[in-house]
């Protein structure tokens, strides 16, 4: 359990809100979250959560404190003093949930009176006070009722017994919030410069301290952007130096912007649908993103990212945010995959589509399998047909093309690259379109040459309706690779000899460039082929091609018999076979495998 | 004497207070500590005197602020201005040991003074300190003691705490002495 705790010396500064915010985001992002109210004298917490607390607040910390006080022991269970928030969520049982520790129920006169009845002087400074003691078993008790994954503290502000514990012995980070004006940041610079050191020295735990400066307008022009440097430059000089602690975030300090929207009705910012312009979302996660480790966030990229979209359609300017600041402080290469998805659902230029998606192969991991997962998916955003955007209507490969086009003069994994123009490739050839078919084709065998992949190809264009000069055209083309791979050779006769044109004549060059040793198994899965499809046509001329080239082979010729067969034209075999001087071993081979059992036919 | 403003008040149970030693004298006590029957710790500091009594300041303390003193961790004034109770004593003593004025004043009023406070830089000095042995034997048996009795206490009520407890007592230390914001602030 990591615990952060919220201070401002003064108030107003959106210290609870920003509290409550990070909360939310952190249970979006899969994570465990337990918030305790420690601002006892003006207590407003449960104030931002008011629609997602789940039953009224009866009790809570100032009564368990009371309750020890009273009868010299804590209240069994915990739980009874904190309520349940229910964050919104479209996806259906899994509302994140936050678990709030509230000060009490500050509508009853009773918890005015437990609260002034705490004497915390004596509790902290007497040689017999219990208070240190107690909070620390307090925090523990937390540990083990809720297994947060985080605890955070909004403190009160000042100088108390209250916040000096909250900052101090109870705290792995504190954030410390102030707006910029003098009683703030001289406040925050005493402080932070005296808070007591000895924890981290009996306990060995280091106290981050982390600076925001809030409701910090955003800036319109070169003037308000210069004086917000000015600004910055100014608090880093009064807050930063100090002898005693190190700011952790002392050359780049937090900006909370303030938020017009804000202004006029305060209430969670991430946790609502939302349809301005915003800009305090990213201030938020630029914080999460410093103080909270990546890992857990990373680990569960996937859920929070189907959260983080899950309003795309009610809120796509919320969404897009959220996205971007996903993007922006958690780089994942999923973050940009969904990112690229936001975009395109909301018909942004292909300029700043195409800068997202090189960024998401940038990241994307190294090993291969991933590299293929990845491909596949980028693949698919460009060929899904549930986008219906004016860019991918119908797949307009043209389009398309032009976005990986970008590609060609930048970085990206190979296997991505070449996935891409491989899928291009098919859409063209589906598209008839053959010459850009062939050149993102060729695009990719620069990459990469997988004939499998080859295979796929020269299967689409065997059964595309491209026409069949294309075809020839499209294999003239990769002739080298085709002859490097019997399979290849095998698609390609077979694309070659299924078309209802007599090509051979023409192509002749073709097959005579084959491995002559490779032949006999080329013809025989042509062979198969034929028979599979039940079908003659330039079976005639293969069968003369088989009877030039292996007119000893006896097995091609029973496939070549089987096949007439079907066909109804033995005698047409028998024919063509008479020729060959050793047709006696044929029929021999025929008769042994029972597949002719008459004698010659002539 | 200096007219300090304060409230009359009965502090017969000064009386009943046993001294433990000096941890200043110089031609006699200037600065000495009791304890009374609970082992709650006194200190008288003289201020002043003519030549019908000696005036005192008498402040609660605590073994904390005494073990720090004598570890030359926190100053005289300290032990004085930061003493755990809100207000001090102010006794004028006769030659008999027999009050003649009794007050109880602030602290405040005692820092408007000009001469009754010492000066924010005086720290232990062992050669000052007569009964240093002494002191500091009983200080530390007295928190070893109270450590014992509130170990005991403490596992029972805060168990999920309780191997750290000589941590959190070191902590307790410090922070009853310094506070949560150190020296400068609470």
């Amino acid at each position: 359990m990591k615990t952060i705790t919220f201070y401002s010396y003064k108030g107003g500064v959106g210290r609870s809100l920003a509290l409550a915010n990070i909360a939310t985001y952190l249970a979006r992002f899969g994570q465990k979250v337990c918030l305790l109210d420690f601002d006892l004298e003006a207590p407003g917490l449960h104030y931002k959560f008011q629609n997602n607390i789940q039953k009224p607040i009866e009790q809570g910390i100032v009564d368990y404190i009371h309750h020890y006080t009273v009868y010299d022991e804590l209240p069994d269970n915990l739980k009874d003093y904190a309520v349940e928030i229910l964050l919104k969520s479209e996806q259906k049982g899994k509302n994140p949930k936050i678990t709030l520790i509230p000060a009490g129920n500050i509508a009853h006169g009773e918890y005015w009176k437990k609260l002034t009845a705490l004497d915390w002087k004596s509790m902290f400074y007497d040689e017999d006070g219990e208070g240190l003691p107690l909070f620390l078993e307090i925090k523990e008790r937390i540990k083990k009722t809720f297994k947060p994954d985080f605890l955070l503290i909004d403190s009160r502000t000042g100088i108390t017994e209250i916040s000096g514990i909250s900052t101090s012995i109870l705290a792995d980070v504190l954030l410390f919030l102030g707006s910029n004006n003098a009683e703030n940041l001289d406040g925050a610079k005493h402080i932070i410069s005296n808070i007591n050191q000895n924890k981290q020295k009996i306990f060995g735990e280091e106290l981050k301290i982390y600076f925001a400066l809030t409701r910090i307008p955003r800036s319109q022009d070169y003037h308000e952007k210069s004086l917000t440097r000015q600004i910055l430059t100014n608090v880093k000089e009064q807050i930063c130096s100090n002898e005693n602690y190190t700011i952790q975030n002392a050359e780049d300090i937090f900006v909370i912007h303030s938020d017009r929207d804000l202004e006029y009705k305060e209430s969670l910012k991430i946790n609502r649908r939302y349809k301005g312009e915003t800009s305090i979302v990213s201030d938020y996660l630029k914080i999460i993103s410093t103080i909270i480790p990546k890992e857990p966030i990373i680990a569960k990229i996937d859920d929070v990212l189907q959260e983080a979209t899950q309003n795309l359609l009610t809120a796509p300017n919320e969404v897009q945010e959220s996205i971007e600041g996903l993007a922006l402080y958690f780089p994942h290469y999923k973050t940009y995959e969904k990112l690229a998805e936001v975009y395109i659902v909301r018909r942004l230029g292909q300029d700043k589509i195409k800068e997202v998606l090189l960024k998401w192969g940038k990241l994307t991991p190294s090993s291969y399998a991933d590299n293929v997962s990845l491909a596949i998916t980028y693949t698919k955003l460009f060929l899904r047909e549930n986008i219906q955007t004016p860019v991918f209507r119908d797949y307009n490969p043209n389009l398309i093309f032009d976005s990986i086009e970008h590609f060609n003069s930048n970085p990206i994994p190979h296997s991505l690259f070449y996935f891409l123009n491989k899928k291009l490739s098919l859409l063209f050839l589906i598209k008839k379109n053959a010459h850009n078919a062939f050149y993102c084709f060729k695009k990719a065998l620069g990459n990469f040459s997988f004939n499998n992949s080859l295979e796929e190809v020269l299967e689409i264009l065997l059964i595309s309706e491209i026409p069949q000069k294309d075809k020839e055209k499209f294999i003239l083309e990769i002739k080298d690779k085709i002859l490097s791979d019997t399979e290849l050779c095998y698609y390609t006769y077979s694309i070659l000899l299924m078309s209802e044109k007599d090509f051979i004549n023409t192509h002749f060059d073709i097959i005579n460039n084959f491995n002559l040793s490779d032949k006999p198994q080329i013809y025989n899965k042509i062979l198969d082929v034929f028979l599979i499809k039940k079908s003659s046509s330039s079976i005639h001329t293969l069968t003369i091609l088989i009877t030039e080239d292996f007119p000893s082979n006896t097995d091609l010729y029973v496939k070549m018999y089987q096949i007439f067969d079907l066909n109804n034209s033995a005698d047409a075999f028998w024919e063509l076979i008479k020729k060959i001087t050793f047709y006696q071993d044929i029929l021999v081979t025929l008769q042994q495998n029972s597949i002719y059992e008459d004698d010659l036919p002539f | 004497m200096e007219n300090i403003k304060g409230k009359d008040k009965d502090l017969s149970f000064l009386k009943e207070l046993v001294k433990i030693g000096d941890l200043v004298n110089f031609d006699g006590p200037l600065l000495s500590l009791f304890r009374d029957e609970k082992d709650s710790l006194y200190l008288y500091h003289w201020v002043d005197n003519d030549e019908k009594s000696n005036r005192w300041i008498v402040a609660k303390t605590s073994l904390f602020f005494i073990k720090g003193y004598l570890k030359q961790e926190i100053s005289h004034w300290n032990l004085i201005i930061k003493s755990p109770e809100r207000y001090l004593f102010l006794v004028d003593l006769d030659h008999e040991l027999n009050p003649i004025n009794q007050l109880q004043i602030s602290k405040g009023a005692l820092s408007s003074s000009k001469d009754y406070l010492p000066a924010q830089d005086v720290f232990h000095e062992s050669e000052d300190c007569p009964h240093e042995e002494i002191i500091t034997d009983y200080i530390y048996a007295t928190i070893k003691k109270k450590e014992k009795i509130k170990s005991d206490n403490w596992k029972d009520k805060f168990p999920l705490i309780k191997k750290h407890l000589s941590k959190i007592f070191t902590l307790q230390e410090d922070i009853s002495m310094h506070g949560f914001y150190g020296k400068n602030l609470i």
